[in-house]
């Protein structure tokens, strides 16, 4: 438990700072970076439980895809703003720079094995978006079929 | 052609304004695309408007950097516009004042003086100024080198870093040359200046520092954006911004792994 204070706060912190660097205001900052410390939060428990990169980061991504989609109808901002951030810590950065550098090195072995580690975790990250994105668009059609009849698009 | 007639249900009969109102929405468009938004935004944003202002039909193909669009209007008149947009640049602010601008244009369409003086004030919005960017590249960077497991004697130099990253992304903005070659010399410069930062002594691990700064440089953005596209059936986009999204990265993670075999 005590092991994950600093990464949670430092967690906190980054994604504030990476929210303002995209221009995002202050308030809405907050929000992201308080629920990105709990996605990270949420996101090592899983780890040290199922010892799983992919279920972990699949959970966390749906978890905070959920939540960002509720915060930005609340807001009335766009989804980006706010999914994007929160996801902030889980983006593999680390596996990036081990696998260019391992590349560069000639250890093809370890650059083969971060490589992989990156692959898993953005396939996971983005599986989780695509899942509760797609529930959501086809929540929204429904609706729209039921309030307005055939849905023929804007043409 | 007949004058624009903005009625009482607010839509546009047909006539010189419709070709205005075509442009503003457009140009919205453009923003929109310009300051990050998905491709499905775009096109969702352009055909809302149509439809509100009383076009009879709206047709609108956006990819990575290029918008077109066509218009017909109730009298039968039509017209086609393209754009394209070579700089994309990050602004999650911009695109919610564009966002507002459509919702309050369906609700109530403007008329295109209003529209064209609301799409000026999105320009002309100011984000942080820049000591409190510089702050933030310090904040994110140090925080982030902490967050991989660095000592506090390197999320100092990583907050250092962070500042000359800052200075040559500024610098970078003068030199108009291909993303991912900026990107590269961007985190080049980095990596020459955390070398010199352990060097004199402020720094230890120099993949921690690289890590902490890397964080800040990666398009997290454009690796969610492109997936989104491609779920909305925007096939073509997503890959490109995919693979924008791959290339970039990878030339940020080789500036700085190149700084440490030469300078280390």
């Amino acid at each position: 438990m005590e092991g994950y204070i600093v990464p949670v706060l430092c967690a906190f912190l980054g994604t504030l700072g990476f929210s303002i660097y995209y221009n995002v205001g202050f308030l809405i900052s907050l929000i992201n970076a308080v629920a990105s410390m709990a996605g990270y939060f949420m996101y090592a428990a899983l780890l040290s439980w199922t010892g799983s990169i992919f279920r972990s980061n699949f959970l966390v991504a749906v978890l905070m895809t959920m939540v960002c989609e509720i915060c930005a109808r609340h807001f009335r901002v766009p989804t980006t703003m706010m999914l994007v951030p929160m996801l902030f810590p889980e983006i593999p950065g680390s596996s990036l720079y081990n696998m260019i550098w391992n590349l560069l090195i000639g250890e093809k072995e370890l650059c083969i094995s971060y490589m992989t580690d990156l692959v898993v975790v953005i396939a996971a990250l983005n599986l989780g978006i695509v899942l509760v994105t797609a529930i959501i668009k086809i929540y929204t059609n429904i609706r729209i079929r039921l309030r307005y009849g055939r849905y023929e698009g804007y043409r | 052609m007949s004058a624009v007639t903005i009625d009482k249900e607010k839509t546009i009969v047909s006539g010189q304004e419709a070709h205005r109102i075509g442009d503003c929405i457009i140009a919205l468009g453009e923003k929109l695309l310009r300051y990050g938004g998905e491709v499905s935004r775009v096109e969702d944003t352009v055909y809302r408007l149509g439809v509100a202002y009383g076009f009879r039909s709206v047709d609108c193909l956006t990819i990575m950097n290029c918008i077109v669009a066509s218009f017909v209007c109730s009298d039968g008149d039509s017209f086609t516009q393209m754009r394209r947009v070579l700089e994309i640049r990050k602004d999650m602010e911009k695109i919610r004042a564009c966002n507002e601008l459509s919702r309050a244009a369906c609700r109530k369409p403007l008329g295109p003086e209003e529209f064209e003086e609301r799409l000026r004030g999105i320009e002309e919005l100011r984000g942080y100024i820049p000591w409190q960017m510089c702050l933030v590249y310090m904040l994110t960077s140090a925080s982030m080198t902490l967050f991989f497991g660095g000592s506090l004697h390197d999320a100092m130099a990583s907050a250092i870093a962070g500042v000359a990253l800052y200075l040559s992304g500024r610098l970078m903005d003068f030199a108009r040359i291909q993303n991912f070659v900026t990107a590269y010399i961007e985190a080049f410069m980095v990596g020459m200046s955390i070398c010199l930062l352990i060097k004199l002594g402020l720094g230890d691990n120099y993949d921690l520092i690289s890590m902490g700064n890397i964080m800040l440089m990666i398009s997290g953005s454009g690796l969610m954006t492109s997936v989104r596209d491609m779920i909305n059936n925007d096939i073509l986009s997503g890959m490109m911004g995919l693979l924008s999204a791959v290339i970039g990265a990878a030339a940020i993670a080789l500036g700085f792994v190149s700084a440490a075999l030469l300078f280390m």
